[in-house]
């Protein structure tokens, strides 16, 4: 992390800066002392060593730049691809005017340095300097001849005493204006010496060369600096040797060369010396100003690079910013707010873009505010729906089922999963119970009715079931639509509501039974006893006091009446019977033993009609109340015997069987006979209370078989029997619930079962 | 947002290359030709280049430093202390077409007539300072069979500006003889 960092600290544009500015000025500084000859050296040599150094550091600036630059782009980051773009722009912007600056630089220099050296200006100072030297050749020529002169006139009194020689080389030495004359042996002693200088105690010797020389006979001279403005002429010349066995002497005279000359000769040989040397350096100079001169240019087409990286960077940060904001938002992150650095163009769009996030976000809150009270609002319908008793569906405007409650599912004895998102015309196509209950709803969707209400009757799952179904047309206004297309279509719901009205109308039908059931019992049953009473006293008063035709009369009158009390109490009781719901428990049956039970019963007093049975042994066991359906049975079989009685051959078949479409589910019981049939003007109202073909029947039972089988969710109608005669049809099913309504979801029945020309009712 | 690295460890690796080849750069600048000045039984033999004796002849003054110290190792490391020094400037006198030597502790010039004399006089000199450098600190006992060491180069930060570059980078300009240990018994 530390490394990352300092890393991090030293590529940010400021260090750079500081870099690139320190480098410019060290490299201008180089190539500015690079003219001159004062400069120290060793700053040089550093200068050069840190413009390497921080030209290496930009290359590693803009290395880890571009690596980073160059990893990003790969990584597809955004913004990465924008800013090398802009990079690559920038570089060529530079690259093109840096190239011509750098060329037509590199040709100034050369001819500019090339230019310094004029081939006038080198034969002048090549002809000063040879002016020079035969100046001082010419001079040179004079101090010889002199000195050798001087040297003959030694050679000639040489033989004098030393204080005389000495004497002469002070005089010749003070006239000839030398400011040494010295007087050598050949083995380099000193014989005599005079100079100018009082002080100066030893003469100049000559090197061991310059006696070589003597040796050959030769005369040495020597131009000598002194100092930078001062030069003197050593002349050595021999001189052949006397009697005291010396080969030869040394003179030597050193004269300095006349202030004026040495001026001239000195300023001379500085010119003629520098221009040599600039000469000799006009190659490193050039290659020293190109070096410097690439150093910058490479050092600034560095610094233009970085400069550019971080440009474009600063540059398309805000526009990345934008981009990632906006990936954001599509990403569904709103409100998210990207920081204003700059108040330009970009900044105003950065701000504009702020705006935009936090008023999508607001619309967000909005939306998710609604969208859960929607939600909140659907549970709730949803809970109201679940907990409605009344079925309820919900169609679009294409008629497609959106919505089905658990009551109608439930009433209708059908899964949900199977209904919802069916089509009206889709779920009337299904061959199962409810098939008429759908082709009512699509018939009254298809009629466009605003309200529509009707009433059905099904053979559901449990039975007979009365159904109540209402319609109702939902107009909504598309409001999108509406904008889009500046034209209002609304949009068609429809709302379905159906109640199962079966309990009702028979808690009705039981308490208007119920009701006339009292009345009969308070208003006719009550005086039925003082009647029969009052008959019987007057039997019991009179008929001591007549005989006779009249005793017989009252005998008689009074049978008749306790005959007919007992009649209207027996209606009265059966009446009573019929009115009363049943509340049995309901219990295991095996219907087939229950048949042969009653057959048994009356075929013992019922030999005139013979009784044929057809049971399948296959039917299961039924959930009923056995004395119900033994009274249903009895009333069945009377019923029929009573049909019987002006046939020939009675016959009365009964049959049992599984419902020939609904297997499993419900049994059909069949009791047929072969009398006379159902008058067409009863057929209607056969099962109804006191509908009677008999004269003497009372006309409750069949009303109470119907009720009894409706208690069991049974149902019962009559048709023509095969033999001509009626045939009873009742249909019970197999897990009649233990009270008269219960889970309806166990068992379907399709209505479609019942051939509806054989229904009367 | 872009940020400026996310390789450090990459990046890192790179400047650690680059502070390495600058290393190698700088101590090859610094480092001499111990070839051109050698010693022999003799003494030092100083072969000049072409390049300097062409210099010298267009009138370049050549600075050579001679150089004495006492060496002391610590631990990998030759430590010098006790360090002492002596130039010798050379020139050419054109209009006599002698070669001067000026000692920096001399005023007039020593002349000679060729560079291998004008050479050979530098080379005998700075040994024989070297010489009594050994026995200025041996006679105040300071380092009484000590190692001590010396060395002979051509000054190139004292060359006249528009060579300095050029000779910093052309090895014929690199005439030095490093620093060579003498025992104090030698001389």
């Amino acid at each position: 992390m530390a490394i990352r960092s300092i890393i991090k600290k030293i590529s940010s544009p400021l260090p750079v800066i500081t870099v690139c500015t320190g480098l410019l000025f060290a490299l201008s500084y180089l190539i500015v002392r690079s003219l001159s000859d004062d400069a120290s050296g060793e700053l040089q040599f550093w200068i050069a060593i840190i413009g390497s150094l921080g030209i290496a550091t930009l290359i590693f600036f803009l290395a880890s730049n571009g690596y980073t630059l160059l990893s990003q782009y790969r990584r597809n980051e955004i913004g990465s691809i924008l800013t090398a773009k802009m990079v690559v722009i920038f570089f060529f912007l530079t690259m093109i005017p840096f190239s011509l600056i750098y060329f037509f630089s590199i040709q100034f220099l050369n001819k500019g340095v090339d230019s310094w050296f004029d081939v006038r200006i080198e034969q002048t100072v090549k002809d000063s300097l040879l002016l020079s030297q035969s100046a001082l050749e010419g001079i040179k020529e004079e101090v010889i001849s002199d000195v050798e002169r001087i040297a003959i006139n030694i050679r000639q009194s040489q033989n004098k005493p030393a204080n005389e020689l000495l004497g002469m080389i002070r005089e010749l030495r003070a006239i000839n204006g030398f400011t040494e004359l010295s007087l050598y042996t050949d083995d380099g002693r000193v014989l005599a010496f005079s100079s100018s200088d009082q002080t100066n105690i030893l003469p100049n010797t000559p090197g061991d060369e310059v006696f070589s020389e003597l040796r050959l006979n030769q005369t040495y001279t020597l131009l000598e600096p002194i100092s930078p403005t001062m030069q003197q002429f050593r002349v050595v010349v021999p001189i052949a040797g006397n009697q005291l066995g010396r080969e030869f002497y040394g003179l030597q005279a050193i004269k300095l060369l006349p202030l004026r000359y040495a001026t001239l000769a000195s300023s001379v040989e500085t010119a003629s010396n520098q221009y040599a040397q600039m000469v000799f350096a006009r190659g490193p100079l050039k290659f020293s100003l190109i070096v410097t001169l690439s150093l910058i240019s490479l050092a600034s087409l560095l610094f233009s690079i970085l400069t550019a990286v971080y440009l474009s960077r600063r540059l398309v940060a805000p526009i990345s910013n934008l981009a990632l904001g906006t990936q954001k938002i599509a990403e569904g992150n709103y409100g998210s707010h990207l920081p204003v650095t700059s108040s330009d163009e970009l900044g105003i769009l950065t701000k504009s873009f702020n705006n935009m996030s936090s008023k999508i976000s607001e619309a967000q809150q909005i939306a998710l505010a609604s969208q859960t009270e929607t939600e909140q609002q659907k549970g709730y319908l949803e809970a109201v729906l679940t907990n409605l008793s009344s079925g309820v569906f919900s169609f679009d405007g294409e008629a497609r089922l959106q919505i089905c409650n658990s009551a109608a599912s439930e009433i209708l004895g059908l899964e949900q999963e199977t209904l919802l998102s069916k089509t009206a015309d889709t779920l009337c196509q299904p061959d199962h119970h409810a098939k008429q209950f759908f082709e009512l709803i699509n018939a009254g969707i298809k009629s466009k009715q605003n309200n529509w209400q009707d009433e059905l009757t099904l053979l559901g799952a449990h039975g007979r079931q009365m159904l109540i179904v209402r319609g109702t047309v939902l107009r909504l206004n598309n409001d999108l639509f509406e904008a889009n297309t500046q034209a209002i279509k609304p949009i068609e719901n429809y709302v379905i509501v159906f109640d199962d009205v079966t309990n009702l109308i028979q808690a009705q039908r039981d308490a208007a039974w119920g009701e006339v059931a009292r009345r009969l019992a308070h208003e006719i049953k009550n005086p039925l006893t003082p009647i029969q009473l009052s008959a019987e006293r007057i039997k019991l008063k009179l008929y001591d006091h007549v005989d006779g035709e009249l005793q017989e009369t009252l005998e008689r009158s009074t049978r008749t009446i306790v005959q007919q009390v007992e009649s209207m109490k027996e209606m009265v009781n059966a009446f009573s019977s019929y009115a009363q719901p049943v509340r049995a428990k309901l219990a295991t049956l095996d219907l087939n033993q229950l048949v042969r039970d009653v057959v048994e019963l009356h075929s013992s007093h019922r030999h005139q009609v013979e009784i044929k049975l057809e049971l399948n042994d296959n039917v299961p066991n039924i959930k009923a109340n056995a004395s119900a359906l033994r009274q249903v049975l009895n009333n069945l079989v009377i019923n029929a015997s009573h049909a019987l009685e002006n046939t020939e051959q009675p016959m009365i078949t009964i049959s049992t069987q599984m419902a020939a479409k609904v297997t499993g589910n419900y049994i059909d019981l069949l009791v047929e006979d072969n009398g006379s049939g159902i008058p067409e003007d009863i057929r209607e109202s056969l099962f109804d209370p006191y509908v009677s073909s008999k004269a003497k029947g009372s006309g409750l039972g069949l009303a109470i078989v119907k009720r009894i089988v409706e208690e069991h969710s049974g149902s019962v109608w009559a048709r023509e029997g095969s033999n001509g005669g009626t045939a009873m049809h009742l249909r019970l099913p197999i897990n009649a619930m233990k009270t008269y309504r219960g889970n309806r979801r166990q068992n379907s029945l399709h209505s479609s079962d019942i051939d509806p020309a054989q229904r009367t009712s | 947002m872009l940020t400026a690295t996310r390789h450090p460890a990459v990046i890192f690796r790179m400047l650690v290359v680059l502070l390495a080849l600058s290393a190698v750069q700088i101590h090859s600048i610094g480092a001499a030709n111990a070839q051109s000045i050698s010693y022999d039984s003799r003494g030092l033999k100083i072969e000049l280049s072409d390049d300097v004796q062409a210099a010298i002849d267009s009138g370049v003054t050549l600075t050579f430093e001679s150089q004495y110290a006492h060496a002391k190792r610590f631990i990998f490391f030759d430590w010098h202390t006790e360090l002492a020094g002596h130039e010798f400037e050379v020139t050419r006198h054109t209009l006599s077409n002698r070669y001067l030597v000026y000692e920096s502790n001399k005023v007039e010039p020593r002349i000679f007539s060729s560079t291998r004399e004008t050479m050979t006089y530098i080379s005998r000199a700075s040994l024989s300072t070297f010489s009594k450098y050994i026995a200025k600190h041996q006679a105040q006992q300071l380092h009484l069979l000590s190692e001590y060491k010396m060395r002979l180069r051509l000054s190139k930060t004292k060359l006249p500006g528009p060579m300095r570059l050029t000779a910093f980078i052309a090895s014929d300009w690199d005439l030095d003889s490093g620093w060579t240990s003498w025992q104090s018994d030698q001389l």
